[in-house]
């Protein structure tokens, strides 16, 4: 309960105010900071430092290499085979994704009978977790086990044909984000107040116009994050590729971090896969800092 | 209001901090000092054993603990730490860490880690366990599986889930279309033509494959291996005996001519029996009836057995020659056993006394019956419990045969990058059946590709 | 919530089609899950069969009695529930502090701290684990609930979500707040915490789920089964050579009731909105 008109303005006590007022935001974001600093950054700068070295099958790297592991990323055409992958994918999940959520969150919130099920059934999928998930799916969408295929009388193999499996790994994750995206949908579209709908209702809107003019407005932010969300989500993708194609076939699945995971998993291959990170890194986050060029002309805050 | 949310915040927060000093109650294996026997070891086992496996593996620890643990004061503990490819990204963690509390004292390592293993400094070589325990013999250990384990002729690890590469295919399919059931495909063209008498649609939709298999390094160890090159009876991969003599620095394959009679025989059999070629469900549909014949592991067995049930009948055979008159048989598979050094001798001796049990001859057969892994001791097999289990299990007599009539040289090879070669074997033998490239553009490029993946990964080993 | 214009047969209609279309869709989103649940109780041999099964002839319980004795569930549970919430927790207090700060608050660099803090998340984790895995033991935190709980304290997504929502407040509010005397202390807790409580439950409970299904770390970090979180021990139950998709669906199920349960009971918190109170002159 600290307040201006308590202190008494001695210098000294002025002077210590002073202070305090200029460190109090750091109070408040040293937490975060701390965190971040020690889980991701120290982490993430041994190894950009370590993407310049030889680095042994057993992690240490023992030997300066110079630019060597980033000619040796960039000469090789699976770099660039992941790259159009994780772009693609990232195009074909994030409209898709973000739309029909959005969709479901609007209907989730129109008043009928059944407003507390569908809140509860479109966040069920946010409950199961990829792995289960991606044996469910495995099973379904099985050319001639699963259902999938037999109900529709379609023969499409789904994971295991290089023209299907980038897609049928989309249709996997759409399902996946469903629950994620509409629990933040619903929030914000729950939170537009009351007086604006209200207004707009006595000045005739109908449900479109009230949808399109003020709730997407006015839940603007949080399409905004849910948006980059999305983005770095799609280029990061990688579980869904471990369990189900294992970058297959033909490395039509093989996503940048896959990428990444294998050469330093599978392969031994850290060097390639330190530089690798580093790529992604700037990769997903320039995309980021264009995305938030937007944040100014489309987002509304109150 | 505002209040209470702090107050909650603030005791959550100084419970977490309390529950840092929350362990799990055990005690820890730190390594200890003493020196005589009667003091108390604990040994702490990673393993990558699941499901019924690790049943059995469990059973048998607590058999060892209760028995000759308690007489001798150790006590084993086992940590399952998931398949292998969560096993050794942890165990290299671990490693990395330098932290030997961390380490386990002993750990189940797969074949194609063996490079990787033999180099790290706390490994006890099995060479070293022999000369150390008199109970313990090179001998007694199945010959095949020894070699496996060895580099330059000197064992390093102690065989422990032993397998091979197998054929299953369903009898009552092949009766179906006028195949004999006893006398299935002896080589890849009859596998061919088997294949595609099996193959069956309704309409356009495929209701049953011939054949199904995703080939890549597990399965060329063995059909590249038991070809007849140079003179012997058998192949390698790469130079340096594949990696056994020396490093592996680049493939042999190519200009031993192994790998094109592979891909002259497999490319137009696949094509031509229009069998599937991608895809991991082989297993799953070998179960469910839509994949007459299925490749791979002979410790599939019981899991295949399971699933089946009395849908259909079905039978186990060699793995199909690649030429009629190849000798070299199939490689074995699985996993070793490797002992850690801690710093703690009477550890690496309780060790011993651990792995005299599991490989005892009897307990070999309760093993291999409940697990479908070959028993490693030489012994078992001629003990008449085993040999009886053998009469009324004939798909594993099956796989007990081929391995002891392969050829000791017929082995996986050591090398780091082994995953890296075999997306590149995958990719082009995919491309080759698709008809994207023919066989001398796909062995040329599988070659090129192997020797700049071994350059590579040699260049930054050095 | 009354309505009060004249048009109550339209909204009569459109209350149910709503409610058909609501079915539908739930159904559909709801597919994978119900065929998981179907599937839990078919033995293995019926799940590999051709034709593709949806109903189970019989109720098998063998996968669940698999699940239930065969694993440490309890425990695995209890490890889940505790990492999930306590570490929830964290992250909230750390996220709403320093959304805080980025949406009420001037410093330096602040535009700086928060491109930092947001690029973290674009950093691949993969890279990070085993140098934190190195980090986390040499605190000899190897495992501890500490141990496993750390790596997930700051979460760069949920500070990003309140600021958001931060940043939609009006400014009257703390202009309002300033005016009172309040200082910056007082107007977070007792203004913009609450303000913040739907978006706070929404948070908890994605970071509550996510948590509960957390795999890699926590497999990792710890050695022992006692310790090991719930997903570790359902993925546990296949192996290398033979994939128990009955057990694993029955695992599922299993890991996925309360979650089910979570969301039942907030459901109400979700729904309702603002309150008409806390939007004042």
């Amino acid at each position: 309960m600290q307040q201006m008109s308590a202190v008494s303005h001695t210098p000294v006590n002025k002077k210590r105010q002073q202070v305090f007022q200029r460190i109090e935001p750091f109070l408040y974001l040293i937490p975060c900071l701390f965190f971040v600093a020690l889980f991701v950054y120290y982490p993430f700068i041994k190894t950009i430092i370590n993407s310049f070295f030889f680095i042994n099958k057993e992690g240490i790297a023992h030997r300066f290499a110079g630019f060597t592991n980033y000619i040796q990323l960039f000469q090789d055409k699976t770099f660039y085979v992941a790259v159009k992958n994780s772009l693609l994918y990232t195009l074909m999940v994030v409209p898709s994704s973000l739309l029909l959520s959005l969709i479901l969150a609007l209907i989730a919130n129109k008043k009928s009978m059944l407003n507390k099920v569908s809140t509860v059934a479109f966040l069920i999928p946010m409950a199961v977790s990829v792995s289960v998930a991606a044996m469910i799916f495995n099973l379904l969408l099985n050319p001639t086990i699963g259902l999938f295929d037999y109900v529709a009388n379609i023969s499409i193999p789904w994971f295991t044909d290089s023209h299907y499996a980038l897609g049928g790994l989309a249709i996997f994750n759409i399902w996946l984000s469903i629950g994620f995206n509409f629990l933040f949908f619903t929030a914000a579209i729950r939170n537009v107040p009351k007086d604006v709908i209200e207004s707009a209702d006595i000045a005739g809107a109908n449900w479109i116009q009230k949808t399109i003019h003020i709730v997407i407005p006015l839940i603007s932010p949080t399409l905004f994050f849910l948006f980059c969300m999305a983005i770095i989500g799609g280029l990061m993708m990688v579980s869904p590729v471990l369990v189900l194609t294992k970058g297959g076939p033909d490395l039509s699945t093989t996503t940048l971090v896959y990428l990444m995971y294998t050469q330093a998993y599978q392969n031994g291959n850290y060097g390639y896969s330190f530089a690798l990170s580093v790529v992604i890194f700037v990769i997903v986050g320039t995309l980021l800092a264009l995305s938030f060029k937007f944040e100014n002309k489309g987002v509304y805050y109150g | 209001m505002a209040k209470r949310r702090i107050t909650a915040m603030i005791l959550c927060g100084l419970m977490v901090f309390s529950l840092a000093a929350c362990k799990n109650g055990k005690e820890d294996t730190s390594p200890a000092s003493p020196t005589s026997n009667s003091a108390p070891v604990t040994l702490t086992f990673w393993h990558a054993m699941g499901g019924v496996n690790g049943k059995e593996l469990q059973k048998l620890v607590d058999q060892f603990n209760a028995g000759v643990g308690k007489k001798e004061n150790i006590t084993v503990k086992t940590v399952y730490q998931g398949s292998y490819a969560d096993l050794m990204p942890k165990f290299k963690a671990a490693e990395q860490a330098n932290n030997t509390k961390i380490l386990p004292d002993l750990v189940t390592i797969p074949s194609d880690s063996t490079g990787y293993i033999k180099d790290i400094k706390q490994t006890v070589w099995a060479k070293d366990l022999f000369e150390k325990d008199k109970n313990l013999n090179q001998k007694d250990f199945l010959a095949n599986s020894i070699t496996q384990f060895s580099f330059k002729d000197q064992a390093v690890g102690i065989p422990f889930a032993c397998s091979t590469l197998l054929m299953y295919y369903n009898k009552t399919a092949f009766k179906e279309v006028g195949l004999d059931p006893n006398q299935p495909p002896k080589t890849i063209a009859e596998l061919g033509e088997d294949a595609a008498k099996l193959y069956k649609t309704n309409g356009s939709k495929v209701v049953r494959y011939g054949f199904e298999l995703e080939p890549g390094w597990y399965q060329l160890t063995s059909w590249i291996g038991m070809q007849s090159s140079n003179g012997n009876s058998y192949s390698f991969i790469g130079d340096n005996r594949s990696g056994r003599a020396g490093t592996m620095t680049k493939a042999v394959f190519d200009k031993d001519g192994t790998m094109k009679k592979f891909l002259e025989a497999y490319v137009p059999a696949m094509q031509k029996s229009k069998s599937k070629y991608t895809g991991n469900s082989d297993q799953s549909d070998f179960i469910a009836g839509t994949n007459a014949i299925y490749i791979s592991s002979s410790a599939a067995i019981n899991g295949i057995a399971t699933g089946v049930g009395k849908k259909f009948e079905w039978g186990t055979a060699f793995v199909p020659k690649v030429n009629a008159d190849d000798k070299g048989g199939a490689a074995p598979g699985g996993a070793a056993l490797y002992v850690m050094n801690r710093g703690n001798d009477s550890a690496v001796n309780a060790s011993c006394k651990f792995i005299e049990y599991l490989t005892d001859p009897e307990v070999q057969v309760d093993w291999c019956k409940n697990t479908g892994y070959f028993p490693v001791n030489n012994k078992t097999y001629d003990l008449a419990d085993f040999k009886q289990y053998l009469s009324t299990n004939p798909y594993f007599g099956v796989a007990v045969n081929q391995i002891k009539s392969s050829n000791l040289d017929v082995q996986e090879a050591i090398c780091g990058c082994s995953s890296a070669i075999n997306t590149i074997i995958d990719n082009n033998i995919a491309s080759a059946i698709a008809g994207k490239i023919d066989i001398d553009t796909a062995v040329k490029n599988m070659a090129t590709d192997t020797n700049k993946a071994l350059d590579d990964y040699n260049r930054a080993n050095s | 919530m009354k309505k009060h214009n004249g048009t109550m047969e339209k909204k009569g209609k459109s209350y149910y089609i709503t409610g058909i279309i609501t079915i539908i869709l739930a159904i559909i989103i709801l597919l994978p899950i119900i065929y998981c649940f179907f599937v839990s109780f078919m033995a293995e041999s019926e799940i590999n069969s051709y034709p593709p099964k949806f109903i189970p002839k019989s109720l098998y319980f063998g996968n669940y009695i698999q699940v239930l004795c065969g694993t440490l569930l309890g425990r695995f549970s209890i490890n889940s529930i505790i990492l999930a919430l306590f570490a929830t927790v964290a992250r909230i207090v750390i996220a709403c502090t320093s959304a805080f700060a980025f949406s009420f608050l001037d410093f330096p660099l602040k535009k700086f701290f928060f491109f930092l803090i947001l690029a973290s998340m674009v950093i691949p984790g993969d890279a990070l684990i085993v140098t934190n895995y190195l980090t986390v033991t040499s605190f000899n935190l190897m495992d501890t609930y500490l141990g496993v709980m750390i790596v997930y304290f700051s979460d760069a997504m949920y500070m990003f979500m309140l600021r958001q929502y931060m940043k939609s407040i009006p400014p009257d509010f703390r202009d309002a707040s300033v005016m009172d005397g309040c200082g910056n202390f007082r107007f977070f807790t007792s203004i913009i915490m609450p303000i913040c409580k739907p978006i706070t439950i929404s948070v908890f409970i994605s970071s509550f789920v996510g948590l509960w299904n957390a795999y890699v770390w926590p497999l990792l970090i710890t050695n022992t089964p006692e310790m090991r979180t719930i997903q570790v021990g359902i993925t546990m139950l296949s192996t290398d050579e033979n994939t128990a998709f009955g057990a694993t669906m029955a695992g599922a199920i299993i890991v996925l009731i309360p979650t089910i349960v979570i969301f039942v009971l907030f459901k109400e918190k979700i729904i309702s909105g603002v309150t008409a109170g806390s939007i004042k002159g």
